[in-house]
Order: C-alpha cells, then sequence, then structure tokens
C-alpha cells in the first residue's frame, strides 16, 4: 500500500504534494497531521496554509533536501557559553543568497517562524546575519531599506553611550 | 470522513496559530526573530546595527550590555583583577563608566584598558557594593537594567560584615538575571550563611573562590546550593572531588556542568552521583597551568562518557595558547569519544593543526563545527571529499 500524500495548498491556490516526513519537517504541521490521526495517518489529506505559493515551493524545497537530516534539538535552558554554532552548508547559502531577492528571503523566515521548521529559520537568521557583518550604520539602513527614525539629538547620545564599547 | 478529517484540520491551524504578516523588510520581523539575527552578530556589528532605528536599539542593548558587576573595595586584589581579566576577555567582558566610578573603579578601568588589552572595551558596568547601602534607587535602577539590559549579574565579594547585608538586599532583584557569577574570597567564608537562600530563584550559577585553595566548608555549601539550578560553573577553589560530588548531591537538576581547572582527579564516585543527575552538557575548562594534569582530564572525560554515555551531548574543551599542538590535536580526540560538535581552542600553529585535522577528518565522523582561536570552521560532510568553509578569522 503506498504511503499516504499531504498536500499543502498555499494561500493563493497553489497545490504541493510531498511525503509526510517532508511536510512534518514542520512542526506546526506534525502537530496538525497528529491532531487529525491519531493512530498514525492513514489517508492522504490536504492541508491549506496562509502562506503564498512561491515562499510556500521554496519553503518545500528545503524540507525535500533535509527530509532524512536529523538536526539537534533544540534546549530552552541553553546558555550562551555553549550556545550551538551556526551551521551553514554550501547548499543552504546557495539556497538563500542566489536563488532570489531579499524580500523573498525575509519571506522564508517568517514562514520557517509560522510553520516551525527550526532549523530553516536559524539558517535564515545565520544569512541575514552574515550580510549585516562588516557593514557600517548607514550601509545596513542602505542595504535593507530601514529609516532612520532618531533624531540627531538622540543619536548623537546613543554614540556618546556607545563610546566605551567602540 | 475526508472533510471531516480536513475541517478538523483547518480548525486546528487556524485557531491555534496567527497567520504571519507579509514580511518585505528587515523591519518588519518580528522581535524574536530579529533578537536571533543579532545573536549571530558580534559585538561591532551589534553596535553598529543599534544605530540604525530605535526598535533595533533596544533590541541590541539586550546583547551589548552583558553583566553588571558588583565589587567592593576590598577585592581589590591585583592578581586576582589581573586574573579575572582573561575570564573576562574570554566572555567579552569589558567595562563602561555608565555608572559613577569612585577610585577604585577608576583604577579597575584602567588597568583593563590601558595596562594589558588596550584593545579590550566592553560595555559591562561596575557597580560599588557602597552604591548600595542606604539607596532604595539603586535596587530598582538595577531591577530595570536587569529586565532591559543585562544577563549576567556578577558579584565580586570580598568583605566584612556589612557588606554582606548590602549584598543581601539584592535578592529581590537577582532572579531577573539569567546567570549570577559569584566570586568569595576566604574571609567572607565566616559571614557567608547571611547569603542563605540569596539564590533560589537562579538557574544559571558560577563559583569561583578568588585566591584560595582549601576546601569549601559545608556551611558555606548549604548556603551556596539551590536546587533550581540547571547551569553550574565551578571554578578553582570549588572543583576539589569531595565538594564537587557534594555541589552534585544538592543540585539534582543540573543539566549544564561547566569545570574549570580541576584540581584534584575526580574520583568515581563522583561520576556516579554525575550519572544520576540529567546531564545533558559537559564543559571542561583546561587552561593555564592545567597540563600537568592533563592525563587525569582525560581519564575523567573518558569515565563520564562511561557513566553518563549518550547522555551527554557535548564536550567543549577550551585551551589557551600555551598548549602544544598535541594538546590541542588530543581535544579533538574527544569527538571520537562523544556525541560532540563543538572544540574551541587557541594555537598559535593554526595552518599546521587545520591540515593534521583534514587528513583526519574520517576518524571524526560527528566533528561539523570547531575553533581556533579566532578561526572558525563549518564541515560541509555532504561534499565528498569534505569541505571545509571558514566562516569567521582571517585567511589561513
Amino acid at each position: 500500500m503506498a504511503r499516504p500524500k499531504v498536500t499543502l495548498v498555499s494561500s493563493d491556490g497553489e497545490t504541493f504534494i510531498v511525503e509526510q516526513r517532508v511536510a512534518e519537517r514542520s512542526i506546526t504541521i506534525k502537530s496538525a497531521i497528529e491532531f487529525a490521526g491519531v493512530d498514525g495517518l492513514t489517508a492522504d489529506i490536504e492541508i491549506p496554509l496562509l502562506i503564498e505559493g512561491k515562499v510556500l515551493k521554496k519553503v518545500v524545497e528545503w524540507c525535500e533536501h533535509y527530509k532524512t537530516t536529523k538536526f539537534p534539538e533544540p534546549d530552552e535552558n541553553q546558555v550562551d557559553v555553549l550556545s550551538r554554532p551556526p551551521v551553514l552548508t554550501k547548499w543552504d547559502n546557495k539556497f538563500f543568497r542566489l536563488c532570489f531577492e531579499q524580500d523573498m528571503m525575509f519571506e522564508i523566515i517568517m514562514a520557517a517562524n509560522y510553520l516551525n521548521i527550526n532549523q530553516l529559520l536559524h539558517v535564515g537568521c545565520t544569512t541575514v546575519a552574515n550580510m549585516m557583518k562588516g557593514n557600517s550604520t548607514e550601509q545596513i539602513r542602505e542595504l535593507f531599506n530601514v529609516p532612520n527614525d532618531f533624531t540627531p539629538e538622540e543619536e548623537a547620545a546613543i554614540k556618546r553611550e556607545d563610546r566605551w564599547t567602540k | 470522513m475526508y472533510f471531516q478529517l480536513m475541517f478538523r484540520i483547518v480548525t486546528c491551524i487556524n485557531s491555534t496559530l496567527q497567520p504571519p504578516t507579509p514580511a518585505i523588510s528587515l523591519e518588519s520581523l518580528p522581535d524574536e526573530i530579529l533578537t536571533q539575527i543579532i545573536d549571530h552578530l558580534n559585538q561591532l556589528n551589534v553596535i553598529d546595527l543599534s544605530l540604525v532605528n530605535s526598535r533595533f536599539h533596544s533590541l541590541c542593548m539586550k546583547k551589548l550590555y552583558k553583566r553588571i558587576v558588583f565589587i567592593n573595595k576590598y577585592a581589590r586584589n591585583r592578581t586576582i583583577i589581573h586574573r579575572k581579566m582573561d575570564t573576562f576577555i574570554h566572555t567579552n567582558f569589558t567595562i563602561t563608566n555608565t555608572y559613577p566610578s569612585k577610585d577604585f573603579m577608576s583604577k579597575f578601568q584602567e588597568i583593563i584598558f590601558n595596562e594589558h588589552h588596550p584593545n579590550i572595551r566592553d560595555s559591562s558596568s561596575v557597580l560599588s557594593v557602597d552604591s548600595l547601602k542606604n539607596s532604595r534607587s539603586s535596587e530598582d535602577q538595577l531591577n530595570q537594567l536587569a529586565i532591559q539590559r543585562y544577563q549576567t549579574l556578577s558579584i565580586f565579594f570580598r568583605c566584612p560584615s556589612y557588606y554582606m547585608n548590602n549584598v543581601k538586599r539584592l535578592e529581590n532583584e537577582i532572579k531577573s538575571f539569567q546567570k549570577v557569577e559569584l566570586f568569595i574570597w576566604e574571609d567572607s567564608l565566616k559571614t557567608i550563611n547571611k547569603l542563605q537562600g540569596m539564590f533560589n530563584g537562579v538557574k544559571s550559577f558560577s563559583l569561583e573562590c578568588a585566591g584560595f585553595d582549601n576546601r569549601l566548608p559545608d556551611s558555606a555549601i548549604s548556603v551556596l546550593c539551590c536546587k533550581n539550578i540547571t547551569e553550574l560553573q565551578i571554578c578553582q577553589g570549588y572543583q576539589t572531588d569531595n565538594v564537587l560530588c557534594k555541589f552534585i548531591k544538592a543540585m539534582p537538576n543540573i543539566k549544564t556542568l561547566i569545570v574549570n581547572d580541576p584540581l584534584e582527579k575526580i574520583q568515581d564516585d563522583t561520576l556516579e552521583h554525575l550519572s544520576n543527575i540529567p546531564l545533558q552538557k559537559f564543559c571542561l575548562d583546561i587552561g593555564y597551568e592545567a597540563e600537568e594534569r592533563l592525563e587525569d582530564n582525560i581519564n575523567l572525560v573518558k569515565a563520564l562518557f562511561k557513566y553518563c554515555g549518550s547522555t551527554v551531548e557535548l564536550v567543549k574543551v577550551d585551551l589557551t595558547d600555551e598548549y602544544s599542538a598535541r594538546t590541542t590535536l588530543f581535544s579533538i580526540d574527544l569527538f571520537y569519544i562523544g556525541n560532540n560538535e563543538i572544540c574551541k581552542g587557541v594555537n598559535k600553529d593554526i595552518k599546521k593543526l587545520v591540515y593534521w585535522i583534514k587528513r583526519n577528518l574520517h576518524n571524526y565522523p560527528k566533528l561539523r563545527y570547531f575553533t581556533f582561536y579566532h578561526y572558525s570552521f563549518v564541515i560541509d560532510r555532504e561534499v565528498q571529499p569534505c569541505e571545509w568553509i571558514e566562516i569567521s578569522g582571517k585567511e589561513l
């Protein structure tokens, strides 16, 4: 008997048929499946998601790629001294950097947060942090199109406060 | 049946989750995601980001201001200060003059900034225990700072009894910190019972006896132990086998244990107790003069895995640059013993080490990430032969 398939439906009606283990990379979807079939999934199911098709496509691509990978469990009690380092594979770098534009990257991070895919969220955040590294305040504003809402006086006060840290 | 199932799934997802708001910019990401991004930045990058706009500024402050140090004038033994400076450097500790400092505070800063480590700057604050003496506002201020900015409270504790009373006034605020570090001197032990119950709400606790190697008396252990502690760091003076064993017995919820510079061989009896607590992470920090006890340390780690087995996920061996390449390579060997992923070390001969590790990578199937001083590497095992990605540091 063929294994049941999971159909993920995007907010704009696009469908993605995936194996259960691919869908269950998302803790959110996994919980939903468990809720629907307490004794295990016995029939194909369809899960509508509030994510656009173009974003869901990339998330599914990531989940497909890592469908057999075992990721370490996050530890809420973990403190900085032993925090887990970011592990970005070459594939991750390519996935985030070459495939799409910046707004898509943030959409994927938001989707990973919504779907509770910890490793994808972690990789996305690491990628954004890497983009910031080595840039000045002005360059970060320009790179990410963030407006400056400080008054000149406020900015001067913060710089004075930070002078010991530079 | 199918429609019933669909209804339940849709109901489940829609009723338990908020839909994601369309994200088109960095600014529109929620705080929890921005905080994760900031966690991946070094201090200078965080400072730059903090000036981007007001929202980033408030988020970055939590990262920038790492700790508050309480210190009194009796704790000004320069040897101790120098010794702690090294610890501070490892943990990005530095000091600001955000708060009014007296002569001693100025001296403390002068030593750190000018005499030995001119390039080390930081954003922690030094508060004098004196400042708490008659001031309720200091406590209120501390409470606010703890919540808004700081993660760690450090208390340097060398004092006659009236200082004990002042420190005791921090009791309510202490719970706000993620971590408490306590440095005490031998002369503090006489009045340490005044601290009874003070650390009950603390989850992460670092203890260090400053400048004495005598065993901690049972009375002090009973004051300092707290059942809620899940992370314990024990440093010089505390980690004689007898004391370590008592701490483990009294703190049954320890998940992370960090042992710095063990002075004595850890006995089997102690290791058996380790196997009875829910230990998940073990960090052995062997720096400074510990090389002569290297064999004991190797045996300790091996015994730890014998008793605790796969329940222990991580061993971090933090080495200083006084170590030989051979010693550092020993730490790599630890990866073969346990389920470890991190090795942090410092070694001058980095090229040689990296070459050696590349050649012997097949011996360390679980090694995915390691750092040497300024250099960090990730191993991409999907590429054969394994590819090494340098994620920080200078060109080798």
